[in-house]
């Protein structure tokens, strides 16, 4: 999302819907994956996460009542694929990843959002669309810090968390 | 060219089946089955006048998990199946999908000759390199170095084919590349070319994360092109000549017509029927 083009209330609404819409269906995505893999802890966790963002949805879409939110191309994000973007990149989950990083990707995906949300405060010319980027920014700040109490009750993976060694595609 | 009728406000998700991708987890075949649900919610498509073609391959599993009408056809042999469909029933917006092998090693004579035609319908390659379903092989986009798999000890040692410069000579009428990592910038790229009269063909890089792990750099080294779409083959032709394979972005528009024959409601005998796949 470029935030120096947020210019009004109802277009920050608009793409934090669709930030959180494109965040629920890549976690429901990965717990989906993480299904077909056989590892229910993350694809449990997966499902959590979406269920979490799902909410977060529902509060965005009842401050947008009564306003026209403007429609937005996906082109127009301006977000990529990459991990430590405010989506999930779809190439970070792995079929070996643990809760530890499971939680390690929710984390990253807030941290950005909350710097996401800080800037567009800072740059944002409308009181009312700072004062919602602001409350956008303690909101995924606060979720970071939760995120990162529940991570804190699973180990750290070792390295050579991810070799396996019965793999299942071996290459011919 | 816009052929489908139109219906209003339909999410991405509305396109997919609901059936769960059997893809590896970090597969590119993800972001472009989201960039494909994108395009068509964005063209506000109806699915039931929307369909998929593929071949065989991982990627040609699509079919399966969009909502809209599939075909998973024979090996190699979407562009064929993709194109009797398009001239038969003008009116639905045509897709047909695969991967580099099926695309260009099984179906390479089809490629050439649907890029001849200019029916008009979008042509997806999902492109990695290598033959992923039968665990690992060289394809015709490898390069000639690559020696992960027994069956080309050394790497191929040959020249890996170059599908957008095949596409031009051939006479596609849009040429694009796009990429995984980048699935909002992908729906663009297939919005234009469903757009676009005549056979458009979008080199779709999605990176195999399991027999060619080193392409989770593609992220890094894609780029957009730094070039306008032309409608000079000319300049297309240089300026896929020297292409590195990772820009991305709409490189080519033609204005050749589309081949549409004329429909009869009736075929009066086999033979009829013949002379009509004669071109």
């Amino acid at each position: 999302m470029n935030e120096s083009s947020i210019l009004s209330k109802a277009e920050l609404l608009a793409r934090t819907l669709t930030m959180l819409s494109e965040t629920v269906d890549r976690y429901d995505l990965f717990a989906d994956q993480m299904d077909v893999v056989n590892n229910p802890e993350a694809a449990n966790i997966f499902r959590w996460l979406s269920n979490k963002q799902n909410s977060r949805t529902q509060v965005v879409q009842k401050l947008s009542e009564g306003l026209e939110l403007p429609h937005i191309s996906p082109w127009d994000y301006d977000w990529d694929d990459a991990i430590n973007t405010e989506v999930p990149g779809h190439s970070s989950a792995h079929y070996m990843m643990t809760p530890y990083h499971t939680l390690s990707l929710a984390i990253d995906v807030e941290q950005s959002a909350a710097n996401l949300f800080s800037e567009i405060e800072r740059t944002a010319q409308s009181p009312e669309t700072k004062k919602l980027a602001r409350g956008f920014a303690r909101e995924a700040n606060e979720f970071c810090d939760y995120l990162k109490v529940k991570r804190s009750e699973h180990p750290m993976p070792e390295a050579g968390w991810d070799e396996d060694h019965d793999p299942p595609l071996l290459l011919e | 060219m816009e052929t489908a009728t139109q219906c209003p406000s339909l999410k991405p998700k509305d396109y997919k089946s609901g059936t769960k991708p059997v893809w590896c987890p970090g597969c590119g075949d993800y972001s472009v089955l989201l960039a494909i649900t994108k395009a068509m919610a964005e063209m506000n498509l109806a699915p039931e006048n929307v369909a998929l073609v593929s071949g065989i391959g991982c990627s040609s599993r699509l079919p399966a998990y969009l909502n809209v009408y599939g075909f998973h056809a024979v090996h190699g042999r979407a562009l064929p199946v993709a194109t009797g469909l398009k001239v038969s029933r003008p009116d639905l917006t045509v897709l047909a999908a695969g991967g580099d092998g099926d695309g260009f090693s099984i179906g390479g004579n089809h490629f050439m000759h649907a890029c001849r035609r200019n029916v008009d319908m979008t042509y997806i390659v999902m492109d990695n390199q290598v033959y992923g379903m039968t665990k690992g092989q060289a394809s015709p986009t490898t390069d000639p170095d690559w020696d992960k798999s027994k069956l080309t000890p050394g790497g191929t040692k040959i020249n890996p084919y170059y599908p957008l410069v095949v596409a031009l000579a051939s006479g596609a009428n849009f040429i694009a590349r796009a990429s995984s990592t980048d699935p909002n910038g992908a729906a663009k790229v297939l919005v234009d070319a469903i757009k676009h009269p005549g056979f458009s063909f979008v080199h779709m890089l999605s990176p195999c994360v399991t027999f060619r792990p080193e392409q989770k750099d593609w992220k890094k080294m894609v780029r957009s092109a730094p070039v306008d779409p032309t409608t000079d083959p000319a300049v297309a032709a240089k300026r896929l000549m020297t292409d590195d394979n990772f820009f991305l972005g709409t490189l080519y528009k033609g204005d050749r017509a589309p081949y549409q024959p004329e429909l009869k409601t009736t075929i009066e005998n086999i033979s009829e029927l013949d002379r009509g796949f004669i071109l």
